[in-house]
């Protein structure tokens, strides 16, 4: 029976309009993205991601939400299928989408910047794409479930938009406290002239066991997943030794985890979308 | 759907016991136990609020019930295997639930894979019998609403389901429509044996249709009788409006 679901939910997506322009907009959107790396010579954060996610975002809300407000959710119930079927299919098939727009993103990149990628070792360059892809699964599935509780296009489409803004901000946070210096040096001018440095501690830094809480919270959040993936490959590109002890490697520290850290967000998210969702009373 | 191990033997398709349902403040259904039998056409009729189409969503599974309990084919909504059972009806409740990018191929053919039927010939044969069949490339968004209703209707056709629950069918339907509906619906149960739960404020069409009826007023099921009973209850004519407004004391509005 779920069987049943998924291929009548590739079906519809075969047929979405909403779906093909994403699509589309993925793939030009990558295109954008290789040529400015490729011109730069660098490959870029993972902030140049944000509006693909909100095209993945803008997929899910209009289609999960689309399905229950026009009632065509009570269909596949009325046919016979559990709430944790309809749901499950629901995830399934909206990973689906956003991998393929994931696809459809990089592919531009492999093609247009070859060169930047050369000297990047087969298991960098896996453990970085493991990261992206774990990200926008992260991402996909949050999508979902916020979309399936909220049952409103409107709704659910700025609800996730906010989702995506509240996820980049604390990400950002993350990576500015785990990025700066334990110190900073402040210089005054001496009575002789001389410049004194005097260091003090920066108030951005954290440290101890609240450093590692932080490199958690990055590492949960998708957009961490992200960031730390672009960064990691850039790094990987570059030949950088990774236990150099710079700064900038707190970020990517964890990019082992990372797979661990969005399958243990997407299971949590999935239970509990699933246990709302039981309790939905469907339009 | 249709299954070799369907029991035949089972006398009424639907049974509901004290069945409630109550929002914040508020009881829709209360206390209803009514029961259909296999074979018949069984017209709800009640005013607007009564609770007709809260049981009939409860029984598509869309919402759950406060206390009660109702049995599908036999089976009692608590087991597993209400999920099967709801295999074997087709619902229109509401509004039609249709995707309106789609042509009405394209949403009968989604229907057939959501029931695991491979679709070509099953997408023709519902479409035929509502009528689309000529609809073609248009979407279902530009529909109208009668074309929209004979849609939803296909959609709850497909796959020859034993039971049918049609909550007001023949809304946005024009007269030819109507009879149309209604000599579909007579074929179906006649020759195919398929149960129908009915309802509608068009009380002439209603008492043309029903071999049962049911009368509910304020979430309770005054009354139920099949359409012999009234008969006799009228003195020998089938006025359903005029004993429906007897029975509820006045003030009907539909």
């Amino acid at each position: 029976m779920m069987r049943d679901l998924m291929r009548a939910g590739m079906y519809r997506m075969g047929r979405d309009r909403i779906l093909k322009a994403t699509l589309i907009f993925s793939l030009v959107y990558g295109v954008g993205f290789a040529l400015f790396c490729r011109v730069q010579a660098v490959i870029e954060g993972g902030e140049f991601l944000i509006p693909l996610f909100a095209a993945m975002a803008a997929y899910i809300a209009l289609t999960v939400g689309g399905e229950q407000s026009t009632g065509v959710m009570r269909n596949q119930e009325a046919s016979g299928h559990s709430r944790a079927q309809i749901i499950c299919s629901e995830f399934l098939c909206g990973v689906t989408a956003c991998v393929a727009m994931l696809a459809l993103f990089l592919l531009p990149f492999g093609v247009l910047c070859g060169t930047l990628l050369r000297g990047v070792p087969l298991r960098g360059l896996c453990m970085a794409l493991l990261s992206i892809l774990i990200g926008t699964v992260c991402y996909a599935v949050l999508f979902t479930a916020l979309s399936a509780a909220i049952g409103s296009r409107a709704i659910g489409l700025i609800a996730c938009l906010a989702l995506i803004a509240g996820i980049v901000f604390v990400s950002y946070e993350c990576e500015l406290s785990l990025g700066c210096v334990e110190y900073i040096g402040i210089e005054t001018m001496g009575e002789n002239g001389v410049f004194d440095t005097e260091w003090v501690p920066n108030p951005r830094y954290v440290g101890g066991a609240l450093r590692e809480v932080f490199k958690v919270i990055d590492g949960v959040m998708p957009q961490g997943q992200v960031d730390g993936g672009m960064l990691y490959l850039d790094l990987c590109a570059k030949d950088v030794p990774l236990d150099d002890g710079s700064i900038r490697f707190s970020d990517v520290a964890n990019v082992g985890f990372y797979p661990l850290y969005g399958a243990l967000l997407s299971a949590v998210t999935i239970l509990a979308g699933g246990l709302g969702f039981r309790r939905k009373e469907l339009k | 759907m249709k299954t070799d191990n369907a029991d035949l033997g089972e006398e009424f398709v639907l049974q509901t016991d004290r069945l409630c349902k109550q929002y914040r403040g508020s009881t829709a259904l209360d206390q209803v136990s009514l029961h259909i039998p296999r074979g018949a056409i069984y017209g709800f009729v009640g005013r607007n609020g009564a609770g007709k189409t809260t049981l009939m969503r409860l029984i598509s599974g869309l919402q759950e019930p406060t206390r009660g309990s109702y049995r599908l084919f036999g089976i009692e909504n608590g087991q597993r295997e209400i999920c099967l059972a709801r295999r074997r009806m087709g619902a229109v409740i509401e509004t039609p639930a249709i995707y309106p990018e789609m042509t009405a191929g394209e949403n009968v053919r989604n229907q057939c894979l959501l029931l695991g039927i491979s679709g070509g010939e099953e997408a023709e044969r519902v479409l035929t019998l509502v009528g689309l069949q000529q609809t073609g490339k248009k979407r279902a968004g530009h529909f109208s609403l009668g074309m929209r209703q004979r849609l939803a209707i296909a959609l709850a056709l497909v796959g020859n389901p034993e039971f049918l629950i049609l909550d007001e069918p023949m809304n946005g339907l024009d007269p030819q429509g109507i009879h149309e509906m209604r000599a579909l619906l007579w074929r179906l149960n006649r020759d195919d044996g398929v149960t129908i739960l009915i309802s509608s404020h068009m009380l002439d069409e209603l008492a043309r249709l029903a071999t049962h009826y049911g009368f509910l007023d304020h979430g309770r099921l005054l009354r139920e009788m099949s359409a012999e009973e009234l008969r006799a209850a009228c003195g020998g004519g089938e006025d359903l409006e005029e004993y429906f407004i007897q029975l509820v004391g006045g003030g009907y509005d539909a």
